[in-house]
């Protein structure tokens, strides 16, 4: 048995971080209940204070970006199904800055939310990013909040600091080897903790998780600083991320738990591989994070994670587009991408067990 | 209609429970809504050691934190009227009870007692 590790160790797991700030202007009602000369009178505030913080910062109207580039800010998980489908089209905006890791999008849920993402666990690092921006734009902005709630937001479980730290895990061994799921999201629910899909969405029987891709995030903005719920959801992360490692050895080291790992990588490649269109919605995407456990440890031929991950992303931008002159019969843009990335690799239906590297 | 939890008293407010994983809405009295369900509702943990001490190594983070304080400091009883309606912007105490978003900064002046219920929950 070959294992060739293509990420170092203290990448795995922790996919990324995320945090957020969701802040509303006084005197304003909450998005839902705006009108769209009061929503287009905030985007201009707001858009004022973001380019007095940063000279950089750089505003991409919702009504104005085509659906790809909307689909590409979502795969990458920048803006939320939410704020695509919002009623507010013109008066709501996705926002960039210099630092690369900081975004913003004006009146979603609330007026301002502000987050940072970066790669691994990095939340503290991403509470500094937006700290920061947060400061300078409270010097600016009149911020509704009082003495009692703290900041006040859309919802009431935001208000207090209206800090949210999330991390994306991926949990691939537990996930085929235990009944995990479910009592994982009732013990973080017992947490106070959120436990959620892919693109955070809630699972339920007819919409489950995609993938072993998991979202864990504080459930309440109250009653903790953002230091203490970090360090919670840091000290969660590094629990779960030894149970996973010491699962993924216990398949890699016993001759059922190869098995298993071998069928499960087996199956999920020959749904991915030479598929012309994927009839349920996420279905290519499914297979692909049901991917992500043997690219980790490195068991999937001339593949590595980063690009398995790259893959994902990039399929979910291309999910929109047809290439019917490219393609013949044609498909969708996401089989399309998928089946260039096997096809490049010479990974061919019939003759995938040559391909994963586990005896 | 009687209240869904302890079958006694008259239903006054729609809360959201926990009930074997998922979420459901439960129409109850006011005692019953400022009170933690009792354990016939509450599903317990699931036999899966490590993850119990998951939960009982947070918990006691938990309790440091001052989380369960905080809890203990808001149970007061709460005054509830499902007609109140939020002056400043038309929301109704209905969908604040269940789980709707909030119109406007003043539905937290006017809906103080129903929130801090949904946030204890």
């Amino acid at each position: 048995m070959r294992i060739r590790p293509t990420i170092p160790a203290d990448q795995m797991i922790v996919l990324s971080s995320r945090v957020r700030y969701a802040r509303n202007l006084e005197g304003f009602p909450f998005p839902t209940h705006l009108s769209t000369a009061q929503a287009k009178q905030i985007l201009a505030t707001v858009s004022g204070a973001f380019k007095g913080i940063d000279s950089r910062a750089r505003c991409t109207l919702r009504g104005s970006a085509d659906s790809f580039e909307a689909q590409a800010f979502l795969a990458e998980h920048q803006i939320s199904h939410e704020f695509l489908d919002s009623p507010l089209q013109d008066a709501s905006a996705y926002f960039t800055f210099g630092n690369q890791h900081l975004s913003a999008m004006v009146n979603e849920e609330d007026h301002i939310r502000l987050q940072s993402i970066r790669d691994g666990l990095a939340l503290t690092q991403c509470l500094d990013d937006i700290r920061i921006a947060d400061k300078a734009l409270a010097d600016i902005l009149p911020y509704a909040a009082n003495p009692q709630w703290g900041y006040l937001t859309a919802c009431p479980t935001n208000s207090g600091t209206g800090f949210r730290a999330s991390l994306m895990v991926h949990l691939g061994a537990l996930t085929i080897t235990q009944n995990y799921k479910a009592a994982m999201m009732r013990a973080l629910e017992d947490l106070d903790l959120n436990c959620r899909g892919y693109f955070g969405e809630v699972p339920s029987d007819c919409e489950p998780f995609l993938g072993p891709v998991y979202q864990i995030s504080n459930r309440k903005a109250s009653g903790e600083t953002e230091e203490q719920i970090v360090q919670r959801i840091t000290q969660i992360a590094n629990d779960l991320t030894k149970r996973e490692l010491d699962c993924r050895l216990r398949l890699l080291t016993t001759r059922e738990g190869r098995t298993t790992l071998r069928a499960h990588t087996l199956r999920h490649l020959a749904l991915a591989v030479n598929q012309e269109q994927y009839d349920e919605r996420d279905s290519a995407l499914d297979h692909l994070l049901n991917l992500y456990l043997p690219a980790e440890l490195g068991l999937l031929k001339d593949i590595t994670f980063k690009e398995l991950r790259q893959l994902a992303t990039q399929s979910e931008k291309d999910r929109f587009l047809r290439f019917g002159e490219r393609s013949d019969p044609p498909c969708s843009g996401e089989a399309l991408t998928i089946q260039e990335f096997f096809d490049k690799r010479h990974y061919r239906r019939g003759a995938l067990s040559e391909k994963v590297l586990l005896s | 209609m009687k209240c869904e939890i302890c079958h006694k008293n008259e239903a006054q407010v729609a809360v959201e429970r926990l009930i074997d994983g998922t979420r459901k809405e439960l129409y109850v009295c006011k005692r019953c809504a400022v009170q933690q369900p009792p354990k016939s509702v509450k599903q317990g943990l699931p036999p899966f050691a490590s993850v119990v001490n998951l939960v009982l190594d947070a918990t006691a983070q938990a309790i440091k934190h001052g989380a369960i304080a905080r809890k203990a400091a808001q149970n007061q009883s709460p005054e509830f009227e499902l007609e109140k309606t939020c002056p400043n912007c038309g929301t109704t105490a209905k969908q604040v009870t269940n789980g709707e978003r909030l119109g406007c900064p003043q539905c937290y002046e006017t809906f103080a007692s129903e929130i801090r219920i949904l946030l204890d929950d």
